[in-house]
């Protein structure tokens, strides 16, 4: 009834291709997108599984922020400083919050970003840039 | 019988009287007329009020006029309202004609008796339970009634167009009767006694939805404005913190956690205005308790949080309604004061929400959209600190917001205010300065509220507009003050 | 009447069938009118059951499906005679038993379907494979000065009222009103 957009976008990507679920945590909707790549190494493997909050607000118009990554995982045989974040429980799995947020000026945009680009803005961490930011 | 009235954004409304206009120049055989499409607002599953949710504009040759014969809309310009209908789940069609000759008074004429019934039995045959309301247009007056079947027709009473401006226009056939002088709107008898623009505001049923500093003040400046009932919304109970600004609030009720609805209904029906205060103890993002909406005729909002504020403004679009939003906030860092605002915002069809003014944050917006635990790891992570800032709040800031607002809305019921009005009447007592905020900081062509929004003018049939019930109260696990 | 009396009278009356086999009904068989290719169907039906039951169980059997609905088809049953000659349409409300009691009895029967077509609510049986607009409107009672027929349902491009359509069996139309109005100058003007 709320979350109606969030609802029909994950069927739509279903439907395309991507593995993404939706999954209720109590009242809290989450997107569980599975197979996200990684370049390995540094990571410990080439896919990861992530979750996306979804705001129960987003059919306003609600900017997604950050995801987790599904627990275990290795980042040069360690971890990264960007996974610093409460653990979650959902789907019966663990997952560790991200600090991956949209940089000032190029925030989330009504009308025009949706889960599907958040998904895009989510595998730029795995890449060369969350890996740089690692590094520095 | 219970009065039906049918609520219009005014654009289509003023649109609707220029296309028709050509019809009263005095020429024969010039009867026009377009097709709306219909939403409706209903009560405990009784109708209440009819919403032209847009006018379907008719393609050359759909509407042709015979001379001395009738006035047709052709079977493609019905279907093609219709079939808008049927798939967007709306309650039915409105069909707009004129009468050239009608100078003055209009009717509907025999033929026009005749015919609708005909009209309505294929609408319903085609897509049981179609409405068909049709108005006639004089040159000064309009007459509406809505067939709900072939032999039953109700009688439409008032049109009531919204946007930048409310205009309620009688639908009996007569010309609407002289403005009241523009003084009497604050006239100190005709408050109570009802006169003009404040006999309307009698008729209304005013939703008032947050009960602590500036709802209180709201519902007692409704009360002695002669407004006759109030639907009272909140879910919180009055506490100590709260006593320095619940206009009526005692210790005692913040002793026995009374709730404020019920704390503000004591108070002001104390004051024998004869002003009726429904109370409704719930949280405005519970859809159950936000339906009960449909019983106002115009809504207050003094609500400090944004998810509730959005949702209003889903509603005053979805319904056309008006949304009057009040607030106050004090600004400072650790050098001091530097802003004691009080505010007013005016929602309606056609002009801008309280996202694209720039008043709700987008990332405020997400935060208050989450549920506790989840709100929790992202306060852990760091980003979302200027978000759980305690507002300071205090009566006689809630009194100026609370004040603009009431003038706001007389200014609705009678025109006074330079026009147009501003996105937002903002006064900073630090500054001395009372500022009109003319432009939509945020404003954003594709916002889904205010400009392209599929259920605009829908009212019950789009989709629900709150939340199910079990998620609202997961929202107010941790959040459970409504107003500072 | 108890049905062991009507089995009895059955029995004694028209010495067509023994007790027992008129305890079980009379066997019957089903054709489908106008199609070769189907396969003739046998099956018991009840004496007590009317011939409605027997056209709705015949075209169950024969694996067709009745319109508008097996409650109130417009399809027909026949009864089948010397040289496979097909009745008149029989008389959906009489039983079996008393069908049997006439004079051309017969025990086989043929299932008529009909090229029904459904305009809004109304169905009727088109008289002809291809009908233009008007006369399907007519048909339905309904004047093709103020409807048009759209086709299909969700199409908003009325049909031209004058170019024959082919018409198929289950076929629905939609017909759609224009809507009318007039001040009382064309009220006066009609009344003359």
């Amino acid at each position: 009834m709320h979350i109606g957009t969030a609802k029909a976008e994950i069927e739509r990507l279903a439907a395309s291709g991507i593995a993404i679920t939706l999954v209720n945590e109590g009242a809290q909707p989450y997107a569980i997108v599975r197979g996200v790549e990684a370049p390995s190494p540094p990571w410990d493997r080439t896919t990861y599984d992530i979750l996306i909050a979804i705001p129960i607000a987003y059919d306003l118009g609600t900017p997604l922020d950050g995801f987790y990554i599904a627990l275990p995982y290795t980042f040069h045989k360690g971890e990264h400083n960007r996974v610093n974040g409460q653990v979650a429980v959902v789907g019966n799995f663990q997952w560790k919050a991200v600090s991956w947020h949209y940089p000032d000026g190029k925030q989330f945009r009504l009308g025009v970003d949706n889960i599907e680009s958040h998904i895009v803005h989510c595998r730029g961490f795995f890449l060369e840039r969350g890996a740089v930011n690692a590094r520095t | 019988m219970p009065e039906l009235s049918l609520r219009i954004p005014a654009v289509e409304w003023e649109r609707l009287r220029k296309h028709c206009a050509r019809s009263f120049r005095g020429q024969r055989d010039t009867e026009n007329g377009a097709i709306g499409l219909l939403g409706k607002r209903a009560v405990e599953g009784r109708l209440r009020e009819l919403v032209v949710a847009r006018i379907i504009w008719p393609e050359p040759g759909e509407v042709q006029v015979k001379p001395h014969r009738a006035l047709t809309f052709s079977s493609r310009y019905i279907r093609r309202a219709h079939m808008t209908v049927r798939k967007a789940g709306l309650a039915g069609l409105v069909t707009f004609h004129t009468h050239p000759l009608a100078k003055s008074e209009v009717d509907f004429s025999v033929y026009d008796d005749e015919q609708d019934p005909f009209l309505v039995e294929n609408l319903q045959e085609l897509w049981p339970g179609t409405l068909l309301s049709s108005v006639v247009l004089g040159e000064t007056s309009q007459k509406g009634r809505l067939w709900t079947s072939p032999t039953e027709q109700m009688a439409l009473t008032t049109l009531v167009s919204l946007g930048d401006g409310l205009q309620y226009l009688p639908l009996d056939g007569r010309p609407p009767k002289s403005a009241p002088d523009p003084s009497e709107i604050f006239d100190r008898a005709k408050a109570l006694t009802g006169s003009g623009a404040l006999a309307q505001l009698a008729k209304n049923t005013v939703a008032v939805v947050g009960a602590s500093g500036t709802g209180s003040l709201v519902c007692e400046l409704l009360a002695r404005a002669g407004c006759k009932r109030i639907l009272l919304i909140d879910h919180d109970v009055v506490k100590c913190g709260n006593l320095n600004r619940i206009l009526y609030a005692t210790s005692d009720d913040a002793k026995h956690r009374r709730p404020k609805t019920e704390v503000v209904k004591r108070g002001i029906e104390s004051l024998s205005l004869g002003c009726e205060v429904v109370s409704i103890v719930g949280s405005i993002l519970d859809d159950t308790v936000l339906q009960r909406l449909n019983q106002a005729n115009l809504v207050f909002g003094c609500v400090d949080r944004d998810y509730p504020r959005m949702l209003l403004c889903k509603y005053a679009y979805q319904h056309v309604v008006p949304y009057i939003d009040v607030g106050a906030e004090i600004g400072g860092d650790k050098e001091g004061i530097v802003s004691t605002d009080a505010r007013t915002n005016y929602v309606a069809t056609s002009r801008w929400c309280l996202r694209c003014t720039g008043l709700v944050n987008a990332r405020r917006l997400a935060f208050e959209s989450l549920t506790g635990s989840e709100r929790k790891r992202k306060i852990a992570l760091g980003y979302s600190d200027d978000l759980l800032i305690k507002q300071p709040a205090v009566m006689d800031l809630n009194m100026r917001a609370a004040s603009a607002g009431m003038m706001l809305l007389r200014h609705l019921l009678q025109p006074f205010l330079l026009e147009p009005l501003p996105v937002t009447l903002a006064e900073n007592l630090v500054t001395y300065n009372m500022k009109a905020v003319t432009s939509a900081r945020a404003r954003n062509k594709a916002c889904n509220i205010c400009r392209v929004n599929p259920h605009a003018g829908f009212g019950d049939c789009g989709e629900p507009i709150g939340l199910a019930s079990e998620v609202a109260r997961a929202l107010l696990e941790e959040d459970t003050d409504e107003l500072g | 009447m108890s049905s062991d009396r009507m089995v009895e009278n059955i029995a004694n009356e028209k010495s067509v069938v023994k007790v027992d086999d008129a305890r079980r009904g009379a066997e019957i068989s089903v054709d489908l009118l106008h199609d070769p290719e189907h396969e003739r169907k046998h099956f018991r039906v009840p004496y007590d059951a009317g011939l409605l039951a027997v056209l709705d169980e015949g075209a169950e059997k024969l694996g067709v499906k009745l319109l508008p609905n097996p409650e109130t088809p417009l399809d027909r049953l026949r009864g089948v005679y010397e040289k496979h000659h097909a009745g008149e349409p029989l008389n959906l409300e009489l039983t079996l038993e008393d069908f049997l009691k006439q004079e051309h009895r017969t025990h086989h029967f043929a299932v008529e379907l009909v090229l029904a077509i459904q305009i809004n609510t109304r169905w009727r049986i088109a008289p002809e494979n291809e009908m233009t607009p008007k006369a399907i409107l007519a048909l339905a009672e309904l004047s093709w000065e103020e409807y048009s027929l759209y086709y299909p349902p969700d199409s908003g491009k009325p049909l031209p009222p004058d170019t024959p359509v082919r018409l198929q069996r289950g076929q629905r139309f939609e017909a759609q009103r224009d809507g009318k109005y007039g001040d009382e100058v064309c009220s006066a003007y009609r009344n003359r």
